[in-house]
C-alpha cells in the first residue's frame, strides 16, 4: 500500500539548516514550489496596485489622477506582471509542490534547473519593473507589444530581454515537468491512471515548449527591427507589422490555454473530492485538454480580425474557435455531472470550484461572441473584449489556483486554514468581481474602446459602479493574505495526513505536512488507492 | 541539501530517459524559436 510504502522513509524529512541553503540553493520541489507561490502572490499583488490605478483614473470621466502616458504604462505592465508574473509561476509553483507527490516521484527529474527556472524570474521583474523609474518611461503600448508603435518606446530593450529570461524559465519549468512525468511516475502509475491535473501540466507543459520559443523569436526580431536597422516589421524596409501580429498571436492564443488548462486539472481535482464521487468520463476529461490543446494551435488569427484578413481565413478562424467550445463543453459537462448525484459539501475549495463553472463559463461564452467576424467587428478593442478576458482569467485562472491553494495549503503546512475567513474571502471575491467587470460588458457593446484614460460622459455610471467593485475584490484579495499567513505561521488545528474525506490520490498517502522528502523509495501503487485508478469509460 | 535527484541517486533508466527527453525537447525550442524566422523569410 502506498500509504505503508511512504511512512517508512520519512526518517529523513528535515529541511536544509539555514535561509540561504534552503530557499536559495534549494533543489526540492517543495521548497522551489513555495518559491514559485510567494513570487506569484508578491506579482499578485503588484499587478493589482497597476489595476487599482486604472480603475481610479476611470472612476469618473476626465483626466483626473495620472498623466495618459503613465495610464497605458499601468495597463502594459498590469497585463505584463498578471501573465507572466502571477498566473503562470502560480501554476507552476502548484505543479513543483503537486506533481511529484501525486505521481510518486522523489522530485523533479531535473532539480537543479528547477532551482534556476525560478531564481531567473526575480531577476526578470525586476529589470521589467524597473523600466518604470527609467527616464523613458516603461512599456506603454499594450502587453502585445505590436509594432510601430512598441519600436517608440526607450525601454524596448529592457523589456525584450525580461521577456527572454521569462521565456527560458517557462521553457526550463516545462522540459522539467515533461521529463519528470515522462520518467519519474511509480510503478503502476500508468499514463491513464494519473490524476486530471498531471495530465493538463502534462499537455501544458508541451504548450509552451510549442510557442515561448516563437515569442522570443518576435521580440527578438522587434530588437533588431529597432537597434540593428531590420526591416521584419517596417513597411519602409519591405516589413510588415501585420506579420508580428501573426507571429505574436501564433504564441498569444496558446498562451491563453496556457494559462486556463492547469486550471481545467485543478478544478478536476476538487470537484470529485467534495462531491465524493470518482470524475465523471475520466479519458473524456483528458482527451478534451488535448484537444483543445491541438485547436488553440489553429485560432490565433482571431484576435486580428479587423486588420482586413482574406474572406476565407476569416472564415477559416471562425470556425476553428467556435470548435473549442465541443471540447470544452465536454469539461463543463463532466464537472456539473460529477457534482449530479454526490454527497456534496462546500468547503472553500469547492465555492471557488463552483464559482469557476459558472462564472468561466460565461467568459466562454462571450469569447463565442467574439469569435463571430461580423460581431467582432463591433466588439474589436472594446471594453466587451476586457470583461471576456477578465472573465476567462480572473474568475477562471485565478478562482481556480486560489481553490487550489486553499485544497493543498493544509496538506503543505500541516494545518488547516481558517474556514470561516476562507468562506468571507470567497464571497466577497465571488460578488465583487461581478461588479468589477459585468458592466463592462455593457460598456463594451456601448462603444466604449480599452486602453484609454478618460471616455465619454455616456460611460460614466458602468465605470463607476466597475470602479467601486474593482476596489472591493482588491481589498478582498488582503483576506486571502491574511488566510494564508494565519495558516502558514498562527494556525493549531492540525491536518490530517488525508485532509479531505473524499480524496483520493497519492498527494494524501504522505503526512501532513508533506516531509522534506517522499517516495524515496517508489510507492507501491493500488488502484483503490487513486482517483482514477479503474478507468473503464 | 540536495535531492535524491539532485545527487544522481536515480537509477541509470531513469537517468538515461530524462537525457533523451530533454535531447527531444532541447530540438524542438530550437526549431520552434527559428519558426518565425523562416516563415518571414519564405514570405519575403
Amino acid at each position: 500500500m502506498a500509504h505503508e510504502a511512504t511512512h517508512d522513509h520519512h526518517d529523513h524529512h528535515h529541511a536544509p539548516q539555514g535561509f540561504f541553503q534552503r530557499w536559495v540553493m534549494s533543489t526540492n520541489h517543495k521548497d522551489i514550489g513555495t518559491l514559485y507561490l510567494v513570487f506569484s502572490l508578491t506579482m499578485f499583488f503588484i499587478g493589482g496596485s497597476f489595476a487599482m490605478v486604472i480603475r481610479a483614473e476611470l472612476f469618473k470621466p476626465g483626466l483626473d489622477l495620472v498623466q495618459p502616458y503613465f495610464f497605458n504604462e499601468m495597463t502594459t505592465m498590469h497585463a505584463l506582471v498578471m501573465i507572466f508574473g502571477a498566473i503562470m509561476p502560480a501554476f507552476v509553483g502548484l505543479g513543483n509542490w503537486m506533481i511529484p507527490l501525486m505521481i510518486g516521484a522523489p522530485d523533479m527529474a531535473l532539480p537543479r534547473m528547477n532551482n534556476l527556472s525560478f531564481w531567473i524570474l526575480p531577476f526578470a521583474f525586476a529589470l521589467m519593473l524597473s523600466t518604470l523609474f527609467l527616464p523613458g518611461g516603461g512599456p506603454a503600448g499594450g502587453w502585445t507589444m505590436y509594432p510601430p508603435l512598441s519600436l517608440q518606446s526607450s525601454s524596448l530593450a529592457y523589456v525584450v530581454f525580461a521577456i527572454h529570461l521569462m521565456g527560458i524559465s517557462s521553457i526550463m519549468g516545462a522540459i522539467n515537468i515533461i521529463a519528470t512525468i515522462l520518467n519519474m511516475r511509480a510503478p503502476g502509475m500508468d499514463l491513464l491512471k494519473m490524476p486530471v491535473f498531471v495530465w493538463s501540466w502534462l499537455i501544458t507543459a508541451f504548450l509552451l515548449i510549442a510557442v515561448m520559443p516563437v515569442l522570443a523569436g518576435a521580440v527578438t526580431m522587434l530588437l533588431t527591427d529597432k537597434y540593428f536597422g531590420t526591416s521584419f516589421f517596417n513597411p519602409g524596409g519591405g516589413g510588415d507589422p501585420v506579420l508580428y501580429q501573426h507571429v505574436f498571436w501564433f504564441f498569444g492564443h496558446p498562451e491563453v490555454y496556457i494559462m486556463i488548462l492547469p486550471a481545467f486539472g485543478i478544478i478536476s481535482e476538487i470537484v470529485p473530492t467534495f462531491a465524493r464521487k470518482p470524475i465523471f468520463g475520466y479519458r473524456a476529461m483528458v482527451y478534451a485538454i488535448a484537444c483543445i490543446a491541438f485547436l488553440s494551435f489553429i485560432v490565433w488569427a482571431h484576435h486580428m480580425f479587423a486588420v482586413g484578413l482574406p474572406l476565407g481565413a476569416d472564415i477559416f478562424f471562425m470556425y476553428a474557435t467556435m470548435l473549442i467550445a465541443v471540447p470544452t463543453g465536454v469539461k463543463v459537462f463532466n464537472w456539473v455531472a460529477t457534482m449530479w448525484g454526490g454527497s456534496m459539501t462546500f468547503e472553500t475549495p469547492m465555492l471557488f470550484a463552483v464559482a469557476f463553472i459558472i462564472l468561466f463559463t460565461i467568459g466562454g461564452f462571450s469569447g463565442l461572441m467574439l469569435a463571430l467576424v461580423p460581431a467582432d467587428f463591433q466588439y474589436h478593442d472594446t471594453y466587451f473584449v476586457v470583461a471576456h478576458f477578465h472573465y476567462v482569467l480572473v474568475t477562471g485562472a485565478a478562482f481556480a489556483i486560489m481553490g487550489g491553494t486553499y485544497y493543498w495549503l493544509p496538506k503543505w503546512t500541516g494545518h488547516m486554514y481558517n474556514e470561516f475567513w476562507g468562506k468571507v474571502h470567497f464571497w466577497c471575491s465571488v460578488v465583487f468581481v461581478n461588479v468589477l467587470f459585468f458592466p463592462q460588458h455593457f460598456l463594451g457593446l456601448a462603444g466604449m474602446p480599452r486602453r484609454i484614460p478618460d471616455y465619454n460622459v455616456a460611460f460614466a455610471n458602468f465605470n463607476m459602479i466597475s470602479s467601486i467593485g474593482g476596489f472591493l475584490f482588491g481589498a478582498s484579495q488582503l483576506i486571502f493574505l491574511g488566510v494564508v499567513v494565519h495558516c502558514a505561521f498562527f494556525a493549531r488545528k492540525k491536518a490530517a495526513d488525508r485532509v479531505w474525506e473524499g480524496a483520493k490520490g497519492l498527494e494524501w498517502t504522505v503526512p501532513s505536512p508533506a516531509p522534506h522528502h517522499t517516495f524515496e523509495v517508489p510507492p507501491v501503487v493500488r488502484d483503490e488507492e487513486l482517483a482514477h485508478g479503474h478507468v473503464d469509460d | 541539501m540536495t535531492s535524491q535527484a539532485a545527487n544522481g541517486q536515480l537509477g541509470p533508466k531513469h537517468r538515461h530517459g530524462v537525457r533523451r527527453t530533454v535531447l527531444v525537447l532541447a530540438i524542438v525550442v530550437g526549431a520552434f524559436f527559428l519558426l518565425p524566422f523562416v516563415q518571414i523569410l519564405l514570405m519575403k
